[in-house]
């Protein structure tokens, strides 16, 4: 998702000839966060999967506490960690 | 770790990581969510800072943000105050001293100009004082944390251990929850070592009758299953070995399991926690975080939310005496079943949380600082202001109110006076000052009827019309929700949010 980082990918009008560019400030940002919160309520949706899937046993503790322990946490280091300026990149405006 | 380590300190409040395993224990995976969003959401607030703008940079020059931020400041200094007189309490010191220690301490360190600086070497301390108590729950349990897991959900019931001090020798109930009510689930002796009165109700044949027994020193009176024992207010109790422990799960199964979600309740929290975190996060803070500072900062995250499971899974394992009247916080040090353990260990616990405090008060004194020089133009050091906000807080904190309680009405006055701003950051700071001020002065008064709800019902009920009954009952349930939508309209009325800049183009024209 960092690869994204700096483009400009709106859709707008250019003069001459009239066609469309992508080009909108559409940043890793916006998705980064949206991802963690929706890694915050995911646990709610495992939670409800019908026919308790969320109290399977694997090596031990259930799905559900899988998820919550350690699958969310460490999905939403990578998740930010992605969304991250990288080194290199020009400072945020 | 020394750009994430402010951010962590700011977030990981003593009163905040220490009720997580209470949590876990209190109610299994609903726990384990509370948990789950503790660790993201300083990674939320990294994302939501990164799109600081001259805009909200603006913002929070309004000196209004710097005020919320120290009423914020003052909440969770009482917040944490009154959890190291609780914890302090469950070593057998009287609750002023630890007050006092932690008060004096964090004082100490925010007068200090260059404290900013020690904030990471506070941390380490405070984890590695940490990490004594919780090598010596795993070395006495002698199992890997998988099968503790494993094992704690395999308990037919939770017992009191034969070397439980509540067995042994008898424990205070003013150090278990002491205002609730015990109920048994079977047959179980109480002995009080030095008498007292005992009141207990049970249910007779379809009738309810209550009873009272004034107890000799050593004299005791046995409870069936099903009677609740009213009320055992600071009076020493002695337990029977083997026996259930009143308030626990009913069984391993049933607390891996959880009970059914209070979604509304669930919901008001999580908003509570996020919105709130976010605000706090965010005010005054408009660096943007390198990919290794975030990579740090989630590691530490990480490792407290293991630390967490592991506090919770290995106590319940080793000490399930903790579930009696229902976990509290204070009583969370006290996992060793057995003395001197159990106080060596609950004293590094209020050691390792008197640094964290320490170190989020220098985190949180930096930021204030921060927001007032770019409200006022110049560095104002006001270290007589600090000690009024410590000394008033250190005298609510020997009120023995619930920290968690407190740092709720904290998130909640961060999230009501500087969430909508911070999300939707406007063009000009006085539209932020009014959504916050809006925001608060209204989650301040629903919260105060909510109080008020609690103890006289009928003063604030509002019946009809039947619409409004319900939007009222809603906005008393959830004031948070409430201020941030009335926050949200004063901002949608009075300020156009302002438009993200775009950002320059790599080689395009």
């Amino acid at each position: 998702m960092g690869s994204f980082e700096g483009l400009d990918l709106t859709l707008r009008w250019r003069g001459r000839p009239r066609r469309f560019r992508y080009n909108a400030p559409v940043t890793t940002l916006g998705t980064g966060v949206l991802a963690l919160l929706a890694l915050d309520a995911g646990f709610a949706v495992v939670s409800l999967l019908p026919n308790q899937v969320a109290a399977i046993r694997m090596a031990g503790p259930s799905l559900l506490w899988w998820y919550g322990a350690l699958v969310a946490p460490i999905a939403g280091v990578l998740i930010a960690v992605a969304a991250a300026r990288s080194p290199g990149a020009p400072p945020d405006p | 770790m020394t750009a994430a380590a402010p951010l962590l300190a700011l977030w990981l409040t003593p009163a905040l990581w220490l009720a997580l395993p209470d949590f876990i224990l209190e109610d299994g995976p609903t726990g384990l969510w509370i948990t789950l969003a503790v660790s993201l959401i300083p990674l939320i607030a990294v994302g939501v800072g990164r799109t600081a703008t001259a805009e909200r940079e603006a913002q929070w020059a309004a000196p209004f943000a710097a005020s919320a931020l120290v009423l914020v400041t003052g909440l969770l200094a009482w917040a944490n105050l009154a959890l190291a007189g609780d914890l302090a309490a469950g070593l057998g010191a009287p609750r002023w001293q630890g007050i006092a220690v932690a008060a004096g301490a964090a004082w100490l360190f925010t007068t200090w100009r260059g404290a900013g600086r020690i904030i990471p070497a506070l941390l380490l301390a405070g984890a590695l004082l940490l990490a004594v108590p919780s090598a010596d729950l795993v070395r006495e349990a002698g199992v890997d944390p998988l099968r503790a897991w494993d094992r704690v959900a395999a308990e037919a019931a939770f017992r009191f251990p034969a070397r439980s001090a509540w067995v042994t020798s008898g424990q205070d109930m003013g150090r278990a929850r002491g205002r609730t009510d015990l109920v048994f689930d079977e047959e179980h002796r109480v002995t009080a070592p030095s008498g007292g009165v005992l009141r207990s109700r049970s249910s007779d044949g379809g009738g309810v009758s209550e009873r009272e027994w004034s107890l000799a020193p050593g004299q005791s009176v046995t409870f069936r299953a099903g009677d609740r024992l009213l009320e055992p207010l600071a009076l020493p109790l002695r337990f029977e070995a083997g026996k259930r422990v009143p308030g626990a799960p009913p069984s391993g199964a049933a607390w891996a399991a959880g009970g059914p979600i209070d979604w509304g309740r669930a919901a008001d929290l999580h908003v509570t926690l996020v919105m709130g975190g976010v605000a706090l996060l965010c005010a005054g803070a408009t660096r943007s975080f390198p990919r290794r500072a975030v990579l740090m900062l989630g590691a530490a995250l990480l490792a407290v939310s293991l630390w967490a499971q592991g506090w919770a899974i290995y106590g319940a394992l080793g000490a399930p005496d903790v579930f009696l009247g229902g976990v509290t916080v204070g009583r969370l040090a006290e996992m060793r079943a057995a003395p001197p353990a159990r106080q060596a260990l609950g004293g590094l616990v209020l050691a390792s949380a008197i640094m964290s405090f320490a170190a989020s008060m220098i985190a949180l004194r930096d930021r204030v600082t921060a927001l007032d020089a770019r409200a006022s133009g110049h560095v104002t050091r006001r270290p007589l202001a600090w000690v009024a906000l410590f000394g008033a807080a250190a005298l609510a904190g020997l009120y023995g109110a619930d920290p968690w309680s407190i740092l709720m009405l904290a998130f909640g006055t961060a999230a009501a006076s500087l969430g909508p701003a911070t999300l939707w950051p406007p063009e000009r700071s006085g539209a932020a000052t009014a959504a916050g001020a809006v925001g608060l002065a209204l989650f301040v008064v629903l919260a105060a009827l909510g109080a008020l709800q609690s103890v006289a019902p009928e003063a604030v009920r509002v019946s009809r019309p039947a619409s409004v009954a319900a939007l009222w009952t809603a906005a008393l349930d959830h004031p948070v929700l409430a201020a941030l939508v009335a926050g949200a309209a004063v901002l949608w009325a009075f300020g156009r949010p302002a438009r993200p800049r775009r950002r320059q183009v790599r080689g395009a024209a």
